[in-house]
This record gives structure tokens, sequence and C-alpha cells, in this order.
């Protein structure tokens, strides 16, 4: 009997090797092990799309800044209380928490490109697959890099996959002429290596078209306008894209990457958690569910009575995009909504409403844009393009002989009423240096808009955590 | 002696059944003898009762040694007792066990037990002082003396040992506690049993002695359960606090560590959820970590358990508390380093019931009770509502411009004053949304016990059912639970046994606790309008739909929530363990364990079409969601002990052991939508919307090594380490040693203490250890990669996978570590009729697991790092007083423990860490480096504006919502003129000044009372839901509104502000201290009255015992705190956030009726 025991306890302590300690997590796959084969490569490039749908990108934080910071959109709460009510009234401090969301969100985002771009080199695969996996990565890091330093300002360039937090000290806000300088390499190069287009189950990811329309974007944001244009023009004589015939049919989800876009950050209902709720976001608080037909009307980007009259007498776009009223128990309640997110949800907040980031009717209008700021008066080309915008809503062409200045107003009236309720209103306003006059003006004295509020604070947080590396905007504390 | 022959006979045959047993051991796998052992019990090898042993001048142990091998009684005693005792001459051949015994300890300073086949021995306790002896002529004839001994409630005490006093005649009573014994009329007769205090009785002309034993408050020859072993009380060197299996048993309750609550000192047992079986929290000695947990480790019968927090279904819930014979709780890191790297927290070791030979005794204990809400939140009734509600919005029309005389044409229709609200005095009192929603609800428990044996195989056999129905209709706790608990011994040397306990419970689970507008049952019963009925005409159940007249958003009707949701909650549990000893020398002992924790759960959820969601008015699209989980953790643990005693008063006990422990959870859950009706509430019915299924896992490998030392019972050393490997700690960091060392000076035992009377016992100890805690999180030193999803492809797309890194690897995450220094003192007086407990504790836990903020730009926002460092320091102090025995006894247990929590260290950058609780979206704590964990953080109230000119020269709020006169005033604590956000402050704490418990016990004849009152002072609590009642907008008011500022001759209280429905100057928006609320409260927690029934009147009906019980739990809380319940709290107390009150399940008072019969 001693023996046995003997023997049995030995044989216990012997079969408990060091493996029984080495457990990998069953649930997740871990760094360790990833990354080594091109669907791995693959899978790591669709999360980088996905990082779009977060919070603080396109699923909530960039048309708070894109469009209810603008004089199109207004929050509900006039009282001001919550944190997209801030950005809307100009009241928003650091701590706002769709700043910190939007701050965050993005870096996640670019960390996922930088995870592609840093391993997929390790990995065996066809030079074109590679080349197109890199445009992709490149295209979304510089697309986010982008909206970072629209929003912000200087921040912190990370070209590189963080594996420690230490790194992460070491970062400080750079240059905004730096951060665009990455932007457009990362552009160029993807514009290089993306393919015209895509099929099947690969549509939706980003073309050579979308890299070069966007780069088109920047150059003009940096006042770049003969690059720009040039870059926009070689969109439009691509051939690739054309307007729809009805703008209506933008709207319909059925008509998702048409001919018109560019690219799309990309959204599917059923229960996937890849749904959007823009729907309900956009629907006139206190509507119940007239409006949103599930979910709860949250009244969050709301139009404001100034671009339901900017709309000239009979732009199309307007039924298009703007509802006046909806019934609600037999009554009609009079009160504006978007119509261009319009999906029946399958559930609450699950939507197949894409967000629209670039189309073809926005390059045509920079063309416009940059070729009047380039000529300080607009061509025929400019003209055209504008006029290609107008005529499918319906419209007549602009008055021949405009001046520069005259061009300038009615391309950005232009892009207000064609790309109202899409985030773009107020990048425009600030990068045309409208957006003090235009906001203040909208306000009417209740509001004053300070130039220090052309770019939103960092999240406080971000300072408190580096204060060394991250200081704060001027004028915010 | 004669032995028959049938004995003969059967002794042979016994043996051969012994020899197949032994054969078939060594054959068999371990796994499957089990059953056999058991099969065979009946048949196993019996023992002589008779002794034979020759010998001049020999040691005790060998005496003792010779008697065990011959009659299997076991010895159990302290080593250094015999160092006193003197060596025996004996002779005798089959003798009686106790004549024996008796010869041996005669002119010992030694007294001996016997329990059961234990013969327990320990030092000779000084008597109480006998009266003179009486005076008599001429000595009678001896008397044959019966009776009883009994417990003060009348349960049977087995193996008392009954003595002649002065003489070695004496006797044990049987498994149903009689006896009986000769002795002359003159003679005393003294009754001593372990654990009670010594009784003694003159005989006089008495033939019938009955007997009561009052349980010793620190009986020094208790048994006290530590890690892997058990010690004597007396040779303790730690800080341990005992909770007795009587105090879980006067309380009716669903688990057992809610009985706990006041018993132990520096243990705070805050019931923080009324819920049926829902969670308690525990904390031992204070809040040690801010992510890591801070539930102690139990270890039932030796499983290790972690502690966790649940609020719906509390983990211990499992558990029969009629099953449990002690509770123990390891406080310092000298006790509880011995679990290495889960000791932190404190460990409590629950040790159950178990068979003893004897007679089968059957045993049935029943109650039901009766529960209802201790306590009501105070709201206005439809009168006053009305007349609040007309002033708010007179308030916010004049706010914007308006005149509270404007009729309602002139005002938009927000401030319009609806037609119900102008007459309040024809409204009434309204509905009462609580006596709604609250029911008187029944709870009732059977439990049958079998338990018996014989000298080498004893059993117990439970079964229990238990059933409490909530106070919060619709919702309930049932729970059926088994236990059999087995020891045999299979030779002398080797002994085996196992204890299995299956337990299936069921909840049906509410969102009591949920806010309104979210579904919460007490949110909307707080936030309806009393105006409203809860059924309308047509018996439907009414709804809030929002807009006028009441503005205040849909609320769903409470009842109709409770009616309609169908939720449960279903576990089943097995707990099961097989062990086996064996004595490989006589004082080297080899013991093993195979333990299994099976648990599987299931939950369910559906909420029908006819009942509104998240403030969209019915009908909508039904949902349902359910979810299970099964998981199991394995234990196998070895230890060799070695015991011996050596020349000149040293004796050494050491312990080694290795254990390995490893578990698994699988998780899946599965959601459906579009269920076509209300009819089927299975997800078949509906269409799958999304589901998924998780597995987790952890190991743990450890070597455990102690050392006790003691020198004449006088000095006393311990020394233990565990060394733990854990598959969580990151690969640098795999592998723990956590030491512990104490000493003790028994100061009494001492020469120069012998002539100090008063004082009968008295020992100093000390003692210093590192424990861990490692509940970090399975893979949390590894760079995780978690699913995300996107669209791509023709048409409305197709959902493709994508992968992303969430986690940072961080290969030197390690456990969290406690050091502690203990200094105690253990001071009897009056042959310890007073004894008192005194420790002195300071705990330091650093490396603390925390997820701190790092900077966005690696893409991550937080990474967990082991960083930061908590300080526990503080007193504890027990003191238990025998103030009357006799007849009448009355005994008190009393203890009160201070502590006080500091923050040390925090982040890389010292940064404080400032948190939002749940449900709220201003931040409402702070844990800065000097303060506590989680102190309550945002604007201190100083008053009310209370004209325009204070608004004018005080600091405001400013803008257009700020501070209006009649709104609150706030302290500029920065002082620069302005209120804002930089002038939030420490505005309360939830951790407690310091706690206590007492509990007082009488008994009287058949009579037994105890008395437990238990309380926490100096500790805030934030009454969260004091903003949706009566802060927020229009909805329903806690009546203290009624106190509000009206203008400035009617100023009010001075703290609660004007009524407005367009609420200005931070009166709802901010986190202030009009929401922290005194939560001291000093809570008569358990009521228990017992009464045995007469001796005589059983007998008739066969039962040889009984008692009815009357007990009232939570009988009254005297405390200034509004809420229902000052313990609540969102989450348990998380470190972070504790405290929150926030429309939590009310705690029920209880009125019990219970009989306990032994037959």
């Amino acid at each position: 009997m001693k023996k046995t025991l003997l023997i049995l306890s030995i044989g216990l302590l012997a079969s408990c090797k060091k493996s029984f300690l080495d457990l990998a997590p069953i649930s997740n796959a871990n760094v360790q092990a990833f990354y080594k084969t091109p669907n791995d490569i693959m899978v790591a490039v669709n999360a980088c799309y996905a990082s779009l749908q977060l919070d603080g990108q396109y699923r909530y934080a960039y048309w708070q800044f894109g469009e209810v910071r603008s004089d199109n959109t207004y929050n509900w709460d006039g009282a001001g209380n919550f944190p997209d009510a801030e950005i809307d009234q100009f009241k928003e401090t650091s701590a706002n928490a769709i700043i910190t969301a939007a701050w965050e969100d993005t870096y996640h985002g670019i960390q996922l490109c930088n995870v592609v771009l840093n391993r997929i080199n390790g990995v065996t695969m066809s030079d074109a697959l590679k080349n197109q996996y890199i445009g992709e990565a490149e295209f979304l890091r510089a697309l986010m890099y982008f909206n970072l330093v629209r929003i912000y300002g200087e921040v912190p360039l990370v070209t590189k996959e963080t594996s420690s937090v230490s790194e992460g000290y070491s970062e400080t806000r750079m240059p905004v002429e730096d951060v665009y300088a990455q932007i457009v390499a990362d552009l160029t190069d993807a514009a290089q290596k993306l393919p015209v287009s895509y099929s099947g189950a690969d549509i939706g990811r980003a073309t050579k078209g979308a890299a070069t329309g966007l780069l088109g974007k920047v150059y003009l944001t940096q006042g770049m306008y003969d690059k720009a244009s040039s870059t926009l023009q070689q969109v439009i004589s691509s051939g690739n894209y054309h307007l729809l015939a009805n703008y209506a049919d933008l709207w319909n989800t059925a008509n998702a990457n048409n001919a018109e876009s560019l690219f799309e950050v990309q959204f599917k209902k059923g229960g996937t958690g890849t749904g959007s709720n823009y729907y309900e976001q956009f629907a006139p608080r206190n509507s119940g569910t007239a409006v949103t037909g599930l979910g709860f009307a949250q009244g969050r980007s709301l139009p404001t009575p100034d671009l339901d009259t900017s709309y000239e007498n009979g732009d199309t776009r307007k039924d298009a995009s703007i509802a006046e009223s909806y019934v609600l128990n037999g009554d009609t309640v009079y009160d504006r909504y978007t119509l261009k997110f319009r999906d029946q949800p399958f559930i609450d907040g699950d939507a197949d409403n894409h967000w629209p980031v670039l189309r073809y009717a926005d390059v045509l209008l920079m063309y416009a844009e940059a070729l009047n700021e380039q000529n300080h008066a607009p061509n025929q080309q400019a003209y055209d393009a504008v006029n290609q915008v107008r005529a499918r809503a319906g419209l007549h062409p602009l008055a021949a002989g405009m001046s520069h200045d005259a061009f300038a107003q009615a391309v950005s009236h232009e892009r207000r009423v064609e790309l109202a309720f899409e985030g773009q209103r107020w990048f425009d306003l600030v990068r045309t240096g409208q957006a003090l006059q235009v906001m203040n003006k909208h306000f009417a004295g209740s509001i004053t808009v300070q130039s220090y509020q052309l770019l939103f604070p960092v999240p406080q947080t971000e300072v408190s955590v580096n204060p060394d590396g991250i200081k704060q905007n001027p004028g915010y504390n | 002696m004669q032995l028959t022959a049938f004995c003969k006979g059967r002794r042979r045959i016994l043996m051969k059944n012994g020899l197949f047993a032994h054969k078939t051991l060594l054959v068999m796998k371990l796994t499957s003898f089990l059953l056999l052992v058991f099969v065979l019990q009946a048949n196993a090898k019996t023992y002589s009762q008779k002794v034979t042993f020759s010998g001049k001048q020999v040691k005790l142990e060998k005496v003792f040694a010779s008697i065990r091998r011959q009659t299997g009684y076991v010895f159990f005693y302290n080593t250094q007792l015999l160092d006193e005792a003197k060596p025996v001459s004996l002779d005798v051949k089959d003798a009686s066990l106790l004549d024996v015994l008796q010869m041996c300890f005669k002119g010992q300073p030694l007294d001996f037990n016997i329990e059961n086949r234990t013969i327990v021995i320990s030092k000779k306790q000084p008597l109480q002082p006998a009266p003179p002896p009486p005076v008599v002529p001429s000595a009678p004839p001896p008397v044959e003396i019966h009776g009883k001994v009994t417990d003060v409630t009348g349960k049977a005490l087995a193996g008392v040992s009954v003595v002649v006093k002065g003489t070695s005649h004496g006797v044990a009573t049987d498994e149903n506690g009689y006896f009986s014994i000769t002795a002359m009329a003159d003679a005393y007769l003294t009754f001593s049993y372990v654990g009670y205090s010594t009784q003694e009785v003159p005989v006089g002309n008495k033939t019938q002695v009955d007997v009561r034993l009052v349980q010793s408050l620190s009986s020094l020859n208790d048994v006290v359960v530590v890690g892997y072993g058990s010690q004597q009380r007396s040779s303790i060197t730690s800080a341990i606090s005992t909770v007795s299996s009587k105090s879980v048993e006067n309380q009716q309750l669903a688990s057992f560590d809610q009985a706990i609550a006041g018993q132990a000192a520096g243990v705070q047992v805050s019931q923080v959820t009324g819920t049926p079986g829902g969670g308690v929290s525990i904390r031992v000695r204070g809040t040690g970590s801010i992510s890591a947990g801070n539930e102690p480790l139990y270890v039932v019968d030796g499983f290790p358990i972690e502690g966790s927090y649940a609020r719906d279904l509390n983990p211990l819930a499992t558990l029969n508390p009629n099953d449990i014979e002690s509770i123990q709780i390891l406080k310092d890191a000298s006790s509880a380093a011995i679990y290495g790297s889960r000791g932190s927290n404190g460990v409590v070791i629950i040790t159950t019931k178990r068979g003893k030979a004897g007679k089968p005794a059957i045993e049935f204990d029943t109650y039901y009770g009766l529960q209802q809400v201790a306590h009501k939140v105070d709201m206005l009734d439809a009168h006053d509502y009305a007349v609040y509600n007309t002033e708010a919005r007179n308030n916010a029309w004049v706010d914007h411009g308006g005149n509270a005389s404007d009729p309602n044409s002139a005002r938009p229709t927000i401030y319009q004053i609806p037609p119900m609200f102008q007459n309040p005095d024809t409204i009434g009192k309204g509905t009462d949304w609580q006596d709604a929603i609250f029911q008187t609800a029944p709870m009732q428990s059977y439990q049958l016990k079998f338990s018996g044996g014989n000298d080498n195989s004893q059993y117990l056999v439970s079964g229990n059912y238990f059933n409490q129905e909530g106070i919060v209709i619709h919702s309930g706790f049932e729970r059926y639970s088994f236990r059999l608990n087995l020891d045999s011994k299979i030779s002398n040397r080797f002994r085996i046994g196992a204890n299995i306990a299956p337990s299936y419970s069921k909840s049906d689970i509410l969102p009591v606790a949920d806010q309104v507008f979210t579904g919460g049952i007490i949110g909307s019963a707080l936030a309806m309008p009393p105006t409203i009925p809860v059924y309308n005409p047509d018996g439907t159940f009414t709804t809030q739909l929002g807009g006028s007249p009441y503005n205040t958003g849909v609320i769903d009707n409470p009842v109709a929530i409770a009616s309609k949701i169908k939720s449960s909650l279903s576990t089943f549990r097995t707990l099961g363990m097989f062990f086996a000893d064996y004595d490989i020398l006589d004082n080297l002992k080899f013991k093993t364990s195979f333990g299994i924790d099976y648990q599987e759960g299931r939950s369910s959820y559906f909420s029908p079409s006819d009942l509104g969601r998240n403030g969209v008015l019915p009908p909508v699209i039904p949902i349902g969601n359910a979810a299970s989980s099964r998981g199991y953790n394995l234990l196998n643990e070895n230890t060799l002990t070695y015991n011996n005693s050596f020349k000149g008063g040293h004796s050494l006990t050491v312990l080694a052991g290795f254990t390995s422990q490893k578990s698994r959870s699988d998780n899946m859950t599965l959601s459906a939508i579009n269920f076509p009706n209300n009819l089927v509430t299975t997800l078949n019915a509906g269409q799958i919307s999304t589901g998924g299924t998780t597995a987790s896992e952890w190991a743990l490998l450890s070597y455990i090594g102690r050392v006790n030392y003691s020198y004449r019972s006088k000095y006393l050393v311990t020394a233990s380490v565990r060394r733990d490997g854990s598959s969580r700690f990151g690969l640098n960091n795999r592998w723990g040693v956590f030491p512990s060392a104490s000493a003790g000076w028994y100061i009494s035992k001492e020469k120069f203490m012998a002539n100090v009377k008063a004082v009968s016992d008295l020992k100093l100890r000390g003692s210093y250890g590192i424990a861990g805690n490692n509940t970090i999180g399975d893979y949390s030193s590894i760079g995780l990669l978690a699913a995300n999803r996107y669209v791509l492809g023709t048409g409305t797309g197709t959902v493709v996978n994508g992968l992303q890194p969430v986690t940072l690897s961080n290969t030197d995450l390690g456990w969290e570590k406690m050091r502690q220094l203990d200094i105690g003192l253990d001071l009897g007086l009056i042959n310890n009729r007073v004894y008192l407990v005194v420790d002195y504790y300071n705990k330091i836990t650093s490396n603390l697991l925390l997820n701190v903020p790092v900077p966005g730009s690696t893409g991550y926002t937080n990474a967990l790092e082991n960083i930061g460092k908590v300080g526990n320091k503080g007193w504890e102090f027990a003191l238990s007083t025998k103030n009357i025995t006799g007849a009448f006894t009355w005994n008190t247990d009393f203890n009160i423990a201070f502590d006080r929590n500091r923050v040390l260290a925090l982040g890389p950058k010292g940064d404080p860490i400032i948190s939002t609780s749940p449900s709220f979206s201003p931040q409402t704590h702070i844990t800065q480096i000097g303060g506590e964990l989680g102190d309550f953080y945002g604007y201190k109230v100083i008053g009310i504006y209370q004209n325009a000119d204070d608004v004018a020269k005080s600091p405001v709020v400013a803008g257009a919502t700020g501070s209006h006169p009649g709104d609150l005033k706030f302290q500029d604590t920065n002082g620069d003129g302005v209120i804002t956000s930089a002038d939030e402050t420490v505005i309360g704490s939830n951790h407690p000044k310091y706690t206590f418990g007492m509990t007082n016990t009488f008994s009287y004849k058949s009579f037994s009372l105890s008395v437990l009152v238990d309380g926490v002072q100096g500790v805030d609590v934030l009454n969260g839901a004091r903003r949706n009642i009566g802060l927020v907008s229009e909805s329903y008011s806690r009546s203290d509104v009624l106190g509000r500022w009206q203008s400035p001759d009617n100023p009010g209280d001075g703290h609660t502000p004007r009524a407005n429905t367009s609420p200005t100057g931070g009166n709802v928006s901010f986190v202030s201290s009009l929401l922290i609320e005194d939560a001291s409260f000093v809570r008569i927690r358990n009521i228990n009255l017992r009464y045995t029934l007469p001796a005589g009147l059983l007998k008739k009906a066969s039962i040889q015992n009984a008692s009815v019980y009357f007990s009232v739990q939570n009988a009254f809380t005297f405390t200034g705190y509004k809420g229902y319940n000052p313990e609540q709290s969102l989450n348990g107390v998380s470190p972070l956030t504790p405290g929150v009150d926030f429309n939590g399940y009310p705690v029920a008072r209880v009125y019990t009726l219970g009989l306990h019969c032994t037959f």
C-alpha cells in the first residue's frame, strides 16, 4: 500500500508537466499565432474596414463633426447637456465623449492598418494580392489621418505597429504638414497599387478611383489647387464613374456601390452587428416609432430651417433629402428629418444604409472648386462639372461669366444641398474659410463661434495620460 | 473476558472480506473503488471494545498507540500537553476502554473526552467553584442516576463524559444523549464535552438528572480548521474568526454567507441586493483590489472555490446552509498565505456536517416564513404631486419669461397646467405603485437528514427543498439540494471518504433593478405618477405614454413588466470529493483527494409583444434569448503530514504538499426576434438573430509547505510557504512564492502568571506574510485578437469576418501582492468568562492590476498593468462574555472593527481615476492617492440661493440654464467665482468608519433566545434613484420635496431645491452632495426564539427531541437612509464605484416559524 501511494503521488507530480500551465485562449485568436497566411492578412484587412463602423468613426462621430457642427443640422437637445448637443452648440469641452471616441477609434483603425502593413511582408502571396492589401491599408490609414487632421489639427503620426504601451508615450503631436505628407504618400502609393474595380464578393473594397478621388480632396483641403484639379481630373477622365440619373436612387440601399460611388462605409442589417442606425439617429425626437418604425427616435441631426429654405425652387434633391412632417397617432406633426438614410431596420438600430464617403458628384464639385481657385475664375470645365450636378437635380445651368467669388459661392451652395447630411458641410466651411462668418450668421448672436473652434479639442484623457507629448489646442482647457 | 463464538466467527468472515478489500484496492482504480468500499463497509473489520496492556512506567503516547490499535479509537491531543503527563504503569487484560483510560489519567493534569471514536485529551480545566457539600448525617447507599444531556436548543449531545467528581468512575452519553451512572447522594456529577462549558450537578436524592450544556465561548480545545489541516484553538498564532453552525441555523436564509454578517470582526457582509437567492458581498479587512476582485476565497470541505459576486444568483446559494458544521475565516496573511495566489482577500473555510457512529439519527427541520418589504420609500401622494408639478411648470414658465399667473392659453404646451392638476384636492391619494409591485411572500424549507454508522463507517445523507418567493411580484428562488458524506476505515492505517452534494436551483429573474425607461420595475414604480391607475377600466395594463399631461416620456407599467417578462435562471451544481488518508508511519500521514465542482447554468428570457420596451409603446416585436454555461473545476491535492514531539517539550508538525487544479467554462448564448405571437416563448418560435459560444480555461499548480513548532506549549512558531504557477500569469512571471511566518507567546502558561488568578488565558501573537490575488482574467497577459465584421460584395453585401488585436501582450503580468502584518492578543479573564481578542493589522496590496489609460495613438485606450498600491489598516476587537450562568444563562458576543483604506499609488503618473457608476452619465467617483478607493465625487451643496441678490453675489452656475433663486448653491471649491466642473470634490465615502455586531443569547429551561444586532457606521451611499424620483423633469417624487424652496419667504429645509420642470443650476444634471445620504445603520438582523418540547410529551410520538422556533430576520433597521436598504449597491461593491443605490431589490423582513425534530 505504501508503495502504491508513493508511486501514485510521484506519478501525479510527474504528470503535471509545464504544458499544464500553457493554456492558449480558446475563444480568441492571439497575436503570436496569427498573420501567417494570405487568408490571415485578408482577415486583418477586413478588420481595418470594420473599424470604420466604430462609434468614433463613421457610425456616430463623423457626422457629428461634419454635419451637426455646421449650419445644416442641429441636435434636438436645445439645452446642450449631451455630448452631441455640445458639438452642435460649440460648447464642447475636452472631456466630450464623442471627441474622445473619435481619437481612440480612429487610432485603433490606424493600428489595424499598421499591423497589416507590418505583417504582410512576412507572408508569401501573389504580388497582385499583396499590392491590393497594401493599397487598401494605405488608403484606409490615409482616410483616417485625413479625418484626424481635419478634426484636431496636429496629431501623433504613427505608421508602425505598436507592440508595447511604452511606445505610446514617445508619440507627440506632429505638424499638420507632416501628417498631410504621410496622407499624400499613402494615397499616391495606394492609387498605384489598388485595382480599378472589383467583382463579386470584393465589391466595396478601396479602389484606385477611391484613392485618387480622396487624394484630390486632400490636395484641395491643403489649398494645392493645381494638384487637386489634375488629380480629380484623373477620376473624371477615367470614365469609371458617372452620376445616377435620379438623385433619390442614391438612397435606395439596393443601389449600394453604384456608378456614382467612389467609396462608402458599408453596413448590413440582419442581427450580425454590422447594421447602421442612421435612420433612428436622424429621426425627430418625440416621434416615437412613427418615423423609425423600430427603435428610438434620437433626433441628433435634424435639418435646420436654414438648410430647408436654401434649396432652389424645383430642386428635386429637396424632396429626396428632407421630409417636412410625420404622422403620429393620426396627427400630422411638423418636424423635419432627412430621408437619405431610411432603410427599414431588422431590429433596433440595425439597417442597411451605407455611409457615402466619396461620390462622383462630390468629385465634380471639388473639381469645379479647384479650377476656380487655380485660375481665380471659373473656366468651362468648372462650369461643366457644376452644371452636370445641377442638371441631375432638375436645375438650370449656372449663369455664364461669373466672377471667382460668385462661382465659389455657387459651388459652395451646390455642395451644401447636394451633399447635405453626408458629413461634408463643416469641413467645406472650414476649408473655404467661411466657417466663422456662416456659423455666426446662422446663430444670429445666440452663440458666438470663435476661430479656435475651427478645430476640436484634443481629448482630455490624451493630455492627461501623456502631458509631455500631447498639448491641448489653443482656446480649450 | 468473554468473546462469544458468534463474535469470533463473524470476525473470521470479516477478515476474509477485509483481505478481499485489500486486494481489490490494489487492483482497482481509485475512481471506481469508492463505491465498492461503501458496499463493503458493513462487512469491514471491527475492533474489540476491550483493551489488554501491560507495562511499567510507560509513556502515555505508547499506551495510546496500543489502545488505538486494539480498539480503533483515535486520540486527539496537542502533543505539548503530554509533556506534562506522568508515565503510567498498567497491567490489564480485556478491560473496558473507559477503565483503562481512567487508569491512565488518574492523577494526571489532563482530562479526556470520548467523542464518537475519538478520544480528545485536554488540559484539566479548573472547575467552577462548587458549593460546599451538604452535611449528610449518614451515608446513604449509591443510587442509579439516569438522565439526558442536551445543548441549549435541546439537541442531544452524544459522547459527553459524565464522571462522579473526585473519582475515576465515569460513563459517556450514548448517541441520543442518555446516560446512566451510579453515585452516592453526596456526590457531584461533572459533565464535560468538547466545545462546551463543564457543568457540575449535586446528586442529592435525584435519580433523574437532565443537563443542558452551554457552548463554551472560547473553547481552547476546539478544533480550528485551517488550510490543509486543523489545529487546536490554543495553538493558533494567526487571526482566524469562527462562525458556528448555531448562528447559521438561527437565520433562515437562502445562502450561508448572509449568516456571517455581524459575527466576525473585520468581516463585512453586505446584503447589497434583496433578490431571492441573489448575491452577497463580503470584504475581509477592507477592500484591497481595484480590478481583480475583493471577494474571499471559499474552501468547501477542502475544495477552493473562487468567490464572485452575481446580483441575480449567488454562486454560494447552491450550498444548503443546513449542511454546514462550521465556518472559519482566515483573515491575516499568515493563515491565508497557504492559499498563495488566491489568499489576499481572506479565506472562508466551510466544513460540512459528517455522520457519527451510533444509532441512526433522523432529523427533520422545516420552517415557513412570510416576507415583506422592510421599508418603503416615502413618496408624494397624488394631491401633493399635483401641487408640486403645477409649481414646477410655473417656475419653468417664469424662467422662460412668463408669469406664474398666465393662463394656459398664454403658454406653450409644456408649461400648461393640465386640468387634472388644477384641483389637487379632488385627486386624493392616488395609486401606490410600490404596493402594486410588492407582495407579502412566503418562504419555506424542508430538510430531512439521516446520519449514523458504525465504528468503521459513518454516513450523513441530507435532502433539502427551499422555496423563496420574492417580495417583488413574480420573482423567486427555489432549490433542491442533497448531500452524501461518507467516511470509512479500511484498515487501522487507511481511511477513505467522499462528499457529494448535488443541487438544483431556479430563479425567476426580473429586471427589478434596471432603470426607468429601460423597463426597471422599481424604477418605473417610483417614477409612475400616482394619478395613473394600475389597470384600465377594461382590465388591461395602463402605460404612461409620455407627452401631455405628464411630459415624462414613456414609462412602462411596472406590474405589466413583472407579469409579462418570462425570465429564469437555473443552475445545477455538484461538488464532489473523494479522499483517502494513509498512515505511512505512526506520525506520518499521507492524504490525497480528488474533487470536481461541476456547474451547469441555463437562462432564458422572453419579452412579449404587448409589453413596451425602452420607451417604445406596444405592440413591439417580441424578443427572446437563452444562454447556457457549463463549467468544471478539477482538483487533486496530495499532502504529507508529519507530527511528533520530542524530549524537552519540543513538538513539531510538518506539512508538505502538491496540488493541481484546472478549470474550464463553456458558454453559449442565442437571441431571437420576430416571434409571431406570445404563445411559444422558446427560441424555436422566433428567428435567431445572434448567437455564439465561448470557452475559457485556467490551471494552477502549487507546492505547499508548513511547519508548526512549539516549545512547552508556550512558545509557538508557524512558517508556511506556497509556490503557485498559474496559466493566467505572463510568461515572464509564471510562478509566485508566498511565504508567511507567525509566532505566539502563551504568557498565561508562564510561571510568573500562575499567581495572577484573574487572567485565565493570555496569548500574544504576531504574523507577517504575503498572499496574492490571481483573479486577473484567464488570458489577460496575452495579446488577443477579437472578431469584427464588415460588409462587402454585390447588392446589399455579405458579412465578412475580420480579426483585430484588442489587447496588448504583457508577458510580465502577474498576481496582485498582499503583504500583511498582524499583531493580536487573546485574553481570558475569570476562567474565560470574559474573553477578548484584539487584532491590529496593516495590509498593503501592491502590484494592483490596473487597466490604466494609455496614449490613444497606440490604438488602445487601456492596458492591464501591475501598478498601484492600496493600504488597509485597522483594529478588531471581539469580546465574549458569559454574563449570567446557571439555570438562566446570558452570553454576549460583541465585535467591532475599524478599517482605514488608503490609496498609496496609482497608474504610471499617479493620476486620479475618475469613474462613472453604471446608470449614471456624469462621473460619480474618484480614486486618488491619499484618498480611499472610490470616494464619491461631485459638487458640494452648501445651501440654496435664497434670492436674486444671493445669486448675484455668490459663485453660480453660468449660462442659460444657470443658477436661479431656489436652485442648489454649490461650494466654489477652487475659488474662481463660478461653479464649473473644476469645483467637483470629494463628497462622501462608502468605506465605513467602523462595523460591529453583537449577539446576545439567553436561555432558561426550555427556552432560548438569541438576538443579533449589527451595524455599519460612518458610511455614505449615493442614492442614484433620487435623480429619477423628484429631481428629473416632471417625474414623480419622493416626499422630501415637500421641504423644497418655494420663495424667499418660504425657503423650505435649506437643502431641497425648487420645483422646476426645466431644471436649472445643475439641480439635476450635477452629481452633488444632495444625492449622498448617510447610510449608517444599526440593524436587528435576527431574533430567534426557540422552545424545546418536553421529552415526556415526545416519547409517545417516538420523537427523541423536538423544538419549535420563531425567528425574525431583518427585524428592524435604524437608519437615516431614505432608500430601501442602506447596504444596497449596484454591481456588488465594485471598488471604483461602490455604494450606489439605483432602485435595487429591497431586502425583506422575514417572520419564520420552524420545527426541528430528531427521531
